[in-house]
């Protein structure tokens, strides 16, 4: 009796509890993972407010040799601030940026309008890319200095815990008016 | 008296909505059972990816060309070109037909007859898998004649099982192989629990099913071995005997169907390894290295990895299964079948041949480890291991695996969004479109061609252009060739149209005669090769 029943019960007990064990050993940091993997992506990417910040502590760089049809030229509407939008309207662009990894959040500015515009940013989580947020235009312009917001832990899933580590951000802009708005060559804040 | 007195018809259809619903819970069961993986997949796409399933093109070099060859097929049958490598064709080509690559026609041509009765765009196959999977699911249900408990068990398992469920939105030969599996399990199971009061049609069905997953992977060919198990007579060692005899003989004939319509591989799978039966071949000449360096790595690679993820922990579930799975089937029988002893021994012999057989052939041919090939090829058969297991024994046996694959999630998850995020884009789409889109079109399809050559396009210089190969016209299929050694070509080119991204490769066309540049585009050049005779009045 007492044999069938550590037999029976406890041994897929036991299992399950190894399965447990073995599964959470895949990760580095489960409740980090968690959020990452389940919970961030389905999250709320609506604009904080709008204002346009003056200036950014950000370690970024833009990598020109791996973006492609963008073009970026001074605001008319605001001093100090460039826009990067597609070169040949026809066909998408990549901005490619470097960022470090050194904090919780930063923001930026994507700008667009029509059904047809589409900005996506993506995280280069080798060995592919992930869409961290997705924007589809309206029928109007949406307002300058809307802040997006994008929580920067989740960009690489190998390192979650990992501080200050350099991740390639890629910007897709589809549309004639699709823009990201800059200063000094920066677009995160 | 009753009412329906006289009126038997009417009595009957009464009868029958009583029958009706009283199984209602049942058949809602088997409603969830076959909605919930849909359901799932649907969510993954529209919250993870922000698409939705008709948003899907194939980018990958596999899904390309898979889409290319069942577009081939539904476009013209048999009357397209030669798809493969190297320029190289499938057995089959000394029929005068144009075959397909090295996955063999069967699934291009399953896929292909469903896509000529209801089109085939590149989003179809997201909606063929997932209605194959619900069907399939569903007759799975139905042969099994499980409780209401057994069918959500089954469902939680597949809506977990990420895994599984990745390769049901994107153009994979997986989505069919896992539809098979759930079919094999249904009728494997009620072969083998009722034995001789099984209806008349399961044995042809099941016969029929086993030789059709074979043609579509040869590895199926193996379960011949369990359907002609003799269940009745275990210990006839002649009815062992003439078992093995009709397994082999029917395992060769579907693996003989299978390459006779498969175009060659000849490239190794990962740089530098030594590849299935080249290492036999190297055995019988003496020479073990080789046999011994797939040995090593892969106990290494399973057993003693860098790394745990999940996809090798799922390999190690599957190899538990394999040893726990013919004991559980012989000492845990679930009390409530009232199945005699015989069958708790012919299950267990068939989770071993099912497991044992799998395992064994991508420990012995492929570099199980090298990405996890060896849980590709095994994942269906254990698919269909583990639900004839949550029908025969008792289901807590099984809970381990929803308790990883739910802790396994977020992982998993994350996992999807790489993999499918550029299937599920239009950037790549769109740029190949924008690059490639009008100079393709130059490449016209001969219908009164002499030779499938002729509707043949290579790819010359490079290997897997994926999303690229769409844009060529429907009826034309696409060989890959990689450029030479030492940049000379040694034999002839046989296609008519070549398709070059690399300059070096222009540079050794440039130097064969009869080959004319049609076009270009950017990085692109399409040239003709005016060397194949396609026309009656030439040369």
């Amino acid at each position: 009796m007492n044999k069938n029943f550590a037999l029976e019960r406890v041994l897929p007990v036991c299992l399950s509890a190894t399965a447990i064990i073995v599964g959470l050993s895949i990760y580095s940091d489960f409740p980090s993972a968690f959020y990452c993997g389940c919970i961030e992506p389905l999250e709320s990417k609506a604009p904080l407010r709008e204002k346009l910040l003056p200036c950014t502590s950000v370690e970024q760089h833009i990598e020109w040799e791996h973006s492609s049809n963008i073009t970026h030229a001074p605001s008319s509407e605001v001093d100090g601030w460039e826009i990067f939008s597609p070169a040949d309207p026809q066909i998408p662009a990549r901005l490619t940026v470097m960022v470090v990894r050194d904090r919780s959040e930063a923001v930026w500015y994507p700008r667009l309008n029509g059904p047809d515009s589409s900005i996506e940013l993506l995280a280069d989580d080798d060995p592919g890319l992930r869409l961290m947020e997705r924007i589809r235009g309206r029928n109007e312009w949406t307002p300058i200095g809307a802040q997006h917001v994008l929580y920067l832990p989740c960009l690489k899933y190998d390192y979650l815990k990992a501080k200050n580590v350099p991740t390639r951000l890629v910007f897709q802009l589809s549309g004639r008016w699709t823009q990201i708005w800059a200063r000094q060559g920066d677009i995160l804040f | 008296m009753d009412a329906n007195l006289g009126a038997p018809g009417r009595h009957t259809i009464l009868n029958r909505l009583r029958y009706l619903s009283s199984r209602l819970p049942w058949l809602v069961s088997v409603g969830v059972l076959s909605v919930l993986p849909v359901v799932v997949v649907s969510a993954l796409v529209t919250f993870y990816l922000k698409s939705n399933l008709q948003d899907y093109f194939p980018v990958g070099g596999d899904s390309a060309t898979y889409w290319q060859e069942i577009a081939n097929f539904a476009k013209v049958g048999f009357h397209s070109g030669h798809s493969g490598f190297e320029e190289t064709a499938a057995p089959a080509a000394k029929l005068g037909i144009g075959t397909f690559g090295s996955h063999s026609q069967w699934f291009p041509m399953l896929y292909g007859c469903i896509a000529k009765m209801i089109g085939w765009g590149p989003a179809t196959v997201s909606f063929i898998n997932i209605v194959l999977v619900s069907l399939s699911l569903g007759a799975m249900a139905w042969l099994m004649k499980g409780t209401i408990r057994f069918n959500l068990f089954c469902a939680v398992f597949l809506a977990t099982s990420l895994y599984i469920l990745t390769f049901l939105p994107i153009m994979m030969m997986e989505a069919l192989q896992y539809c098979i599996s759930f079919i094999l399990a249904g009728l494997f199971y009620r072969r083998l629990t009722l034995s001789r009061k099984a209806p008349s049609w399961l044995g042809p069905c099941l016969w029929g099913t086993i030789m059709l997953a074979a043609l579509t992977r040869y590895s199926w060919g193996i379960l011949f071995f369990a359907y002609y198990m003799p269940v009745s007579r275990l210990r006839s060692g002649n009815a062992w005997l003439a078992c093995l005899a009709k397994g082999l003989c029917f395992t060769v004939l579907g693996f003989s169907l299978y390459t006779y319509f498969a175009a060659p591989y000849p490239y190794e799978p990962f740089p530098g390894s030594v590849f299935g039966i080249k290492v036999y071949v190297s055995m019988l000449h003496g020479d073990v290295g080789p046999f011994l360096t797939l040995f090593k790595t892969n106990i290494l690679g399973v057993f003693h990895p860098g790394r745990v993820t999940v996809q090798l922990v799922l390999f190690w579930i599957i190899i538990f299964y394999f040893i726990a799975a013919p004991i559980l089937s012989l000492f845990e029988r679930d009390d409530s079948l009232a199945s005699d002893s015989r069958s708790g021994l012919a299950l267990a012999i068939f989770h071993c041949i099912n497991l044992g057989g799998i395992l064994a052939a991508v420990t012995l041919y492929y570099y199980t480890t090298l990405g996890m090939v060896g849980l590709r090829q095994s994942m269906p058969q254990f698919a269909c291991t583990f639900l004839v297991l949550a029908r025969s024994i008792r289901i807590r046996w099984l809970i381990p695996v929803l308790v990883f694959q739910v802790v396994s999630i977020p992982s998993s998850i994350i996992t999807f969004m790489d993999n499918m995020e550029a299937e599920y884009n239009s950037y790549q789409q769109n740029i190949a479109r924008h690059e490639t889109g009008k100079l393709f079109k130059l490449i016209k399809y001969n219908k009164n061609a002499l030779s499938p050559w002729c509707n043949t396009v290579l790819f010359f210089g490079g290997y897997g252009f994926g999303v690229y190969m769409l844009m060529i016209p429907p009826e034309i299929s696409i060989n890959d060739m990689r450029l030479p050694a030492e940049d000379e070509l040694l034999t002839p080119l046989k296609s008519a149209w070549i398709i070059t991204d690399n300059q070096r490769a222009s540079d050794v066309l440039k130097q064969v005669s009869g080959v004319e540049i049609l076009g270009s585009s950017g990085v692109w050049t399409l040239y003709s090769n005016s060397n194949v005779q396609c026309h009656q009045f030439e040369r």
